[in-house]
């Protein structure tokens, strides 16, 4: 990890969460909002590896539990983010850096990640989770995060792959 | 084989080291290092977000118009004048629409007597996340707490949950956590308002279960003690769907928020509450939107009501707070049984 390196994270993390609750979150799209955050994070895992992948979740995660207006359980997006990161690195290492396969695993986290926080929210008794319109919001949330996995995985590899030339994958 | 159980180990670890932030945060205050933590964030987070939304606020403009286009059509077209207007001016279609909504919003303050905080909306909750919140760009410096009533074009919008120094948190009132104390225009039939998730509806409960309660009703807020969450006589919306009949425990209707939090741009912070409870001055005021015509008689402060309330004593010189709910007595025709609420039950609720 230089610090080159390290500071490309934190400032591509700062970024993804303030367009995410800024832009993302208020242009009424139907269904879920994309899930940038989630992009972003999955992109370093496939591009660095489980460790990195769940490391980069989990200062992601806490991120977007701070930025205002967040008013869930502080910790539980870290905890998810996490797990999303270092699937994402498992994803690369076994794949080989398919494509189709690393668009296929974004799609099947963001799917994933919609019911998890859901049946979280039912177990632990919050009034405000609504059942009613999860399956929508995990379909289109799968969508977006595809459509913006395509975008940005490159964008976030070529980066890095310019910091540190002879670097993994 | 151990090499590849070091990134599960350090997973694992991530994991149970954010579980315990879970638990730390549900026993904790927000005074709390957690509450401290949380403020200064939102405190650095308020210029960023304030920037990122200042930055694509084009953006945001050309894709609510694409996916929200045709209720909006005629409203660009009444706008669309003006827009030209101010053009010439040398003014950009976005300052031309915040004008509008800051001159609305203006209006409303004036008749409600509420002295208010402008703010910008600057970050909106995930949809799917928890909660239907906001970020406001005004906090601690600007005058700002928690528990501020917040309007927004129309009607109430929801009340202040947190603070920073430079960001506040808005609970918008369709949130399902949200149960307001309502009150309908001119009769003074009381009841709750209480989110449920739905951006177009919310649930209404009369308490009288006598009480007339009609599709187009028209509700506004009842006024918690000292103003705070929600300052007395804001619009909140129109009951569209009535459920059971006259003489059940309790009547349910649907009401239709006048505001509708996700296109709110512009809203105001209430940072104190009107001298004398409003009544329907601001309901009345509203030129613009639903107004239903009604056959009672236009209330006007002191005759419109049969109960006791702020408005019996006018004359009661500048009680600064909690007018409108201390001065309310159960009436005689509340019911006894269900009566176990008194009255003022209802601005306690309101939280």
């Amino acid at each position: 990890m230089t610090p080159a390196r390290l500071v490309l994270i934190a400032v591509s993390l700062v970024v993804a969460v303030a367009v995410q609750v800024s832009l993302l979150s208020r242009l009424g799209l139907p269904g879920a909002t994309p899930d940038l955050v989630l992009v972003v994070v999955m992109a370093f895992g496939f591009v660095r590896g489980p460790v990195a992948g769940s490391a980069v979740g989990f200062a992601a995660g806490l991120l977007l539990d701070l930025a205002p207006p967040s008013v869930g359980y502080f910790g539980l997006t870290a905890a998810l983010m996490a797990i999303a990161g270092f699937a994402a690195g498992v994803v690369a290492e076994r794949s080989g850096g398919v494509v189709v396969v690393a668009l296929l695993s974004v799609a099947l986290v963001a799917f994933g990640l919609t019911i998890v926080r859901a049946v979280i929210a039912t177990l632990v008794g919050d009034p405000r989770v609504l059942w009613g319109p999860v399956f929508a919001q995990s379909i289109t949330s799968a969508v977006y995060s595809v459509l913006l996995a395509a975008l940005i995985v490159p964008v976030v590899a070529a980066i890095d792959r310019k910091l540190e030339p002879r670097a993994g994958l | 084989m151990r090499e590849n159980r070091r990134p599960r180990v350090i997973l694992a670890v991530l994991v149970l080291v954010a579980l315990s932030l879970v638990l730390i945060d549900l026993r904790a205050d927000a005074n709390g290092p957690l509450g401290r933590v949380k403020s200064l964030t939102g405190a650095a987070f308020g210029p960023i977000e304030r920037a990122t939304s200042s930055i694509t606020s084009p953006i945001r403009g050309f894709v609510t118009n694409l996916t929200g286009g045709g209720e909006k059509e005629a409203q660009i077209s009444a706008l669309e004048a003006e827009v030209a207007q101010l053009r010439a001016a040398g003014a950009s279609p976005e300052t031309t629409r915040r004008l509008g909504e800051m001159n609305d919003l203006l209006r409303m303050s004036r008749a409600g007597q509420y002295k208010i905080m402008p703010a910008n909306v600057i970050a909106e909750g995930a949809t799917q996340g928890f909660g239907h919140t906001l970020t406001l760009d005004v906090g601690s410096r600007d005058g700002v707490a928690a528990d501020m009533t917040v309007l927004a074009v129309g009607g109430l919008a929801g009340h202040v949950v947190s603070v920073s120094r430079t960001s506040s948190v808005v609970v918008l009132l369709t949130d399902a956590t949200v149960s307001i104390g309502g009150r309908l225009e001119g009769a003074g039939e009381i009841g709750f308002v209480t989110g449920k998730g739905s951006e177009t509806q919310m649930d209404f409960q009369l308490l009288d279960p006598y009480g007339a309660l009609e599709i187009g009703d028209r509700v506004v807020t009842f006024g918690s003690k000292g103003g705070r969450p929600f300052v007395p006589g804001v619009p909140i919306g129109q009951i569209v769907d009535v459920s059971g009949t006259p003489g059940q425990l309790t009547r349910m209707a649907t009401l239709r928020p006048y505001v509708n939090p996700s296109t709110v741009n512009v809203v105001g912070v209430v940072l104190e509450p009107p001298r004398e409870n409003p009544r329907d001055a601001v309901l009345m005021d509203r030129g613009s939107g639903v107004t239903i015509p009604r056959s009672l008689p236009i209330p006007t402060v002191g005759q419109a009501t049969p109960m006791p309330t702020g408005s019996a004593a006018p004359n009661d010189a500048p009680a600064p707070s909690g007018t409108p709910s201390t001065a309310v007595t159960p009436t005689p025709r509340a019911p006894t049984g269900d009566g176990a609420v008194p009255a003022g039950g209802a601005a306690q609720a309101a939280q």
